[in-house]
């Protein structure tokens, strides 16, 4: 771990030059890279890089948390860029041994991680100047997000893998930290990470808004299925006003370059009038 | 071999089946145990061969208490042949075999010349290629003879081997003749100790027999002192003729004309059934 | 077994066991010369030689070698050909040990690559141990109060798992799921030496048990009969399954499958002796799991296949085939 420490310390040093071939793993660290112009020394990216559409077109070097040394060191990168959430330790450490610089970014749901994670790509990248440029447009764009209406509404964000049994941001999420920044209440604060939700708990949380990712939403058939999912939420506020916020996982929840836009969409949402009100 | 067994009581699943029992076998003897079904015959002999463990009393092989002795060097001075023996991998005939030769302490040319001569002797040479699996139940039953005798390895002097309803899978003249080769070790000085069914050929083969009844040993003696009439109603509840064979004049057990007398049910059995009724 | 037979399956694996391992090193994301392999240096290719691909079909063929051992072991000790290490609890102690170290470890993980290893190793252990005491009367084994034991071992494991996936992050449950998947990924010489030890102390427990374990196809009654200390059999293999098997799922979290298939395969080949057996079912599992390490390695890169998918989805189809065959053989 230390010599991991050490190398990163001398790879940021040492490593003036412009790196010609990059390894991206963490779907934010892609955007960004792509956000800072840098898109075209890209060699290869993790499964979790899916925006740009570029970006899929990409070698493909697998799941951020079970990466594979000798494939990534066949795309012979000068630099691989990693998310906190990286791994094995193992795979990092044979990188490491191949003298492949290895730069981990700082962890952090957050607007001060994002923009940290910026500007350290911006530095191993050798494009300091874009980066400074997309922190301070990421500053002006949550500063220019719509304030939300007299009071922050309970918010319940659910997200589900696969089909069925939806689960409950809770505290020490992404999606808690994003509501946060907009100001919004998370209704699942009550619980720590992703949890399912009895139906009772559910009711008594009453809930104003639920905010759910585009890929629940897939893979449990629309709309009407996710009402099913979540049994009691027709008696909740929420399922009275129909109010339903439907974002992109990566766009919500990555912390990456486009959390002002982000932030910026979701207040807005929240601030929509219900869809039932309307009618 | 000498086995003795002082005092000897065996329980098991919590009940007693054999209480205090006593006797003394040597080399040369055929002992045969009799007793009905449940009288604790296979228990004796598991004890006797020291794998049960007594609840009570002690064993000793030529006077030297069985505990004392260590699974190696029993195995090379005892064997035991249980009614069935399941084989659940492939296994070869001939290497059911060649484990009796090792027991017996043979390793490389040796054991195999003592399974090749083991496979004769039992009568199934032809055999030993073939998958235990594919065997019959008698077929396999004599194969594990065979092992047995390689375990005696030609050594039948100082050697017990023990068994357990041998005969019970085999035909007519299978049965024969496994018994007289047992008989014929012990006429070379083996000693043997089986539990036989059928009485007249306890009677035809057995020098000693052993009737066990209700937890105890009833009697122990030469055929024509143990099988008598009132004996085996006593034991077995059956209407019984004995008389002497024609040719060799052992026992001969005739059964009837009516098998069951009114002794079949004890008293209190009866006393039961009536109030039942 | 006749000696004839036995010495020709000894060259067919020494054969099979020599092109594993040459196809294993020749073949990765990384081209790799010749040159490279023999010469050394400090090249690209020779480093991933050397760091990798060497300490990786080390490590496949000691893991691979070890569930085959310790699967051969465990089903001449249950008499039965479908008996598996998992059966006695090692398997879902290590799993418990492992899902414990990732949600409760968090911040220690990222200091040694060993804490999550220990901790699969000593679940699977303590799943041994108390397996072991369970089914232990006096100074006897029951062997199937074991198999009952272990069953309730597994389930207590099933429970604690499932405690731990509750409480888990998001990352940690995809952490767990690609450890339970089974992977080479982390191998490296520290995963060899580590491993070797306990494959090693398992294969000596093992190595003068064959005749014991032949003997036990009979039953313990008739083992006890030959002369065999049957109690020290089961004492030798349950602890030789709960080193090997746990240090194995330790570093390389659970491979299932091997522990069947190759003793199947061996048996097929030259019977039931565990004399052959046993040595057979080390190589054999040893070649298996670098054959299917070598397409978890190569079929998608640069990104890799855990390796417990590609065994069970190579393996199960094949074995599959081959109960076919025999039922029609039986026929």
């Amino acid at each position: 771990m230390r010599k991991i420490l050490g190398l990163l310390l001398l790879s940021t040093t040492l490593h003036a030059a412009t790196p010609l071939r990059v390894v991206t793993v963490g779907g934010a660290v892609t955007e960004t890279a792509f956000a800072l112009g840098s898109g075209d020394v890209l060699v290869g990216v993790d499964t979790s890089s899916t925006f740009p559409e570029m970006a899929r077109t990409l070698p493909q070097v697998g799941y951020q948390r079970a990466l594979s040394a000798e494939g990534i060191a066949s795309l012979r990168p000068d630099l691989v860029i990693v998310s906190a959430n990286a791994g094995p330790p193992t795979a990092l450490a044979h990188l490491a041994a191949l003298k492949i610089p290895v730069l981990r970014l700082v962890a952090g749901d957050s607007l001060d991680g994002a923009t940290t994670r910026v500007l350290q790509m911006g530095e191993a990248l050798g494009r300091e100047g874009e980066a400074t440029k997309l922190v301070e447009k990421i500053a002006s764009e949550v500063g220019a997000r719509v304030p939300l209406a007299a009071h922050s509404p309970r918010v319940l964000f659910v997200m589900s893998l696969g089909q069925g049994s939806p689960m409950v941001a809770g505290r020490e999420t992404a999606a808690a930290a994003m509501l946060e920044l907009v100001g919004a209440q998370n209704a699942g604060n009550a619980i720590q990470g992703y949890k399912q939700f009895s139906r009772e708990a559910l009711v008594l949380l009453d809930p104003e808004i639920v905010v759910t990712t585009s890929r629940t939403l897939a893979a449990n058939g629309g709309e009407a299925n996710l009402a099913k999912l979540l049994p009691g939420l027709e008696i909740t506020a929420a399922g009275r006003s129909g109010r339903l916020i439907v974002m992109d996982d990566l766009f919500l929840l990555g912390f990456g370059p486009r959390i002002g836009e982000a932030a910026q969409e979701l207040a807005t949402k929240l601030n929509e009038p219900s869809r039932r009100a309307e009618r | 071999m000498t086995i003795t067994a002082r005092g000897l009581s065996i329980v098991r699943g919590g009940i007693n089946v054999i209480s205090d029992v006593r006797f003394s076998v040597s080399s040369g003897a055929f002992l045969v145990v009799l007793g009905r079904n449940g009288a604790g015959k296979s228990s004796l002999l598991h004890a006797l061969s020291g794998e049960l463990q007594p609840a009570g009393g002690e064993i000793a092989f030529d006077g030297v208490n069985i505990r004392q002795w260590s699974p190696v060097a029993l195995a090379m001075r005892r064997s035991f042949l249980a009614q069935q023996t399941d084989c659940r991998l492939p296994f070869l005939a001939g290497e059911i075999v060649h484990l009796g030769a090792e027991a017996a302490g043979q390793r490389g040319v040796g054991a195999r010349r003592l399974v090749a001569s083991a496979l004769e002797e039992a009568g199934v040479e032809h055999l030993a290629e073939r998958a235990m699996w594919q065997l019959s139940g008698g077929e396999q039953q004599r194969v594990h003879w065979a092992r047995i005798l390689a375990q005696v390895n030609g050594k039948p002097q100082g050697h017990c081997l023990f068994l357990d309803e041998p005969i019970s899978s085999l035909d007519i003249a299978h049965q024969h003749e496994l018994l007289q080769k047992a008989a014929n070790l012990a006429r070379r000085g083996a000693t043997i100790i089986a539990v036989l069914h059928d009485l007249n050929l306890a009677s035809r083969y057995a020098d000693q027999l052993m009737l066990l009844h209700e937890t105890r040993l009833l009697a122990l003696g030469p055929p024509s002192e143990v099988l008598t009439s009132a004996r085996l109603r006593e034991v077995f509840g059956i209407t019984t003729h004995v008389m002497p064979h024609p040719i060799d004049g052992t026992p001969l057990i005739l059964v009837g004309p009516t098998t069951f007398g009114t002794e079949i049910r004890t008293d209190s059995a009866q006393t039961a059934l009536q109030t039942l009724c | 077994m006749t000696l004839a037979k036995g010495s020709a399956f000894c060259v067919f694996l020494a054969i099979l066991s020599g092109a594993v391992a040459l196809i294993s090193l020749r073949t990765g994301a990384v081209p790799i010369s010749w040159r490279e392999m023999v010469g050394g240096g400090d090249s690209v290719g020779s480093m991933v030689f050397q760091t990798m691909r060497v300490p990786r079909l080390l490590l496949g063929f000691l893991c691979g070698g070890a569930l085959g051992l310790c699967g051969a072991a465990m089903q001449g000790l249950f008499r039965n050909p479908l008996a598996d290490p998992a059966l006695v609890g090692v398997s879902g102690g290590a799993a418990l040990g492992a899902v414990a170290a990732i949600v409760l470890g968090g911040p220690f993980l990222s200091h040694s690559i060993y804490i999550l290893p220990a901790a699969a190793f000593f679940g699977a252990l303590a799943a041994a141990i108390l397996v072991h005491v369970i089914a232990t009367r006096g100074v006897r084994v029951d062997v199937p109060t074991l198999l009952l034991a272990g069953i309730a071992i597994n389930a207590f494991a099933g429970a604690g798992i499932g405690w731990m996936i509750y409480g888990a992050t998001d990352s940690q449950l995809r952490d767990f799921t690609f450890w339970s998947l089974g992977s080479l990924a982390g191998a490296g010489w520290d995963a060899t030496l580590g491993c070797l030890p306990f494959v090693v102390v398992a294969a000596g427990l093992l190595a003068f048990r064959a005749r014991a374990l032949n003997a036990l196809a009979l039953g313990e009654s008739n083992a006890w009969h030959l002369g065999v200390s049957i109690e020290g059999v089961k004492q030798a293999v349950l602890a030789a399954t709960a080193f090997a098997v746990g240090a194995v799922t330790a570093f390389t979290g659970t491979i299932g499958f091997i522990g069947l298939v190759a003793p199947h395969l061996v048996r097929l080949a030259v019977g039931a002796d565990h004399r052959l057996v046993l040595p057979g079912s080390f190589i054999i599992g040893g070649c298996l799991l670098c054959a299917a390490d070598v397409i978890a390695r190569t079929a998608r890169a640069p990104a890799e296949i855990p390796v417990g998918i590609v065994v069970a989805s190579l393996g199960a189809p094949f074995f599959l085939g081959l109960l076919l065959r025999e039922k029609r053989a039986r026929a």
